[in-house]
């Protein structure tokens, strides 16, 4: 099978949504994209969330940011 | 995080240092989707003071910090709950500094180093975090091509570069 051809293969999603795995990975893509384009302020609010799940997983005694 | 940026503009209003930027992980994340992190990265230019062994004198601006109430974990000194490190910038970062963003935290004017100025910095330090950051940095933000290069040309580093994205 060709890489065009694999690119083709539809797969079912979610309610009986049909996309191509091509179009899977773009939106994928499209999404980290949204993300790097948020605002700074709401960048660090999400880093101090990861910094609270990290330190109750892991239990570290790293410092979680003030706001 | 905002009166973090309050006290470390206050560090060049009180002329001890010249001028800043934040680098590392913080600008990246500026440009880049959220990831984990735990340090604030400011290089600085500091006002010339090396002592007789020519190392770089950046007492100054510790005295004054222990002085606001602040104190040292570690490699950081943690600032209104922000564990912030001071790097002296060597000549590419001293570049860096000079031609950094601009930018806005909750109404706190801040500098950023820039997305071209981060990569050749990240690309230098070539560890594999800092190759992770630079695919996204290329992947996900408008990187100005033109100087990318010209800044690589200048620093040595377009080899490096070109062999990064062979891989």
């Amino acid at each position: 099978m060709e890489e065009k051809d694999i690119e083709e293969i539809k797969i079912v999603i979610g309610e009986n949504k049909i996309i191509t795995r091509k179009k899977l990975f773009e939106d994928k893509a499209n999404f980290h994209k949204e993300q790097a384009h948020l605002s700074f302020e709401e960048k660090i609010r999400i880093l101090i969330k990861l910094q609270e799940i990290a330190s109750r997983i892991k239990g570290s005694d790293r410092i979680i940011w003030k706001a | 995080m905002r009166q973090t940026l309050k006290v470390v503009n206050g560090l060049k209003d009180k002329g001890l240092i010249n001028d800043y930027a934040i680098g590392g992980g913080i600008a990246a994340l500026f440009y880049i989707e959220p990831f984990l992190t735990y340090d604030l990265d400011v290089f600085i230019i500091s006002v010339e003071r090396t002592d007789e062994k020519n190392l770089i004198v950046l007492s100054p601006i510790f005295d004054y910090l222990k002085s606001k109430g602040y104190s040292w974990k570690g490699e950081h000194i943690i600032i209104e709950g922000v564990p912030v490190q001071f790097i002296p910038a060597d000549e590419l970062e001293k570049e860096a500094v000079e031609n950094a963003k601009m930018i806005e935290y909750e109404g706190i004017k801040a500098r950023v180093i820039t997305s071209e100025y981060l990569t050749v910095i990240l690309l230098r330090a070539g560890r594999k975090k800092d190759i992770e950051k630079i695919e996204k940095l290329l992947e996900q933000t408008d990187v100005d091509r033109t100087k990318l290069e010209e800044i690589l040309n200048k620093f040595g580093l377009k080899e490096k570069f070109k062999f990064l994205k062979e891989f």
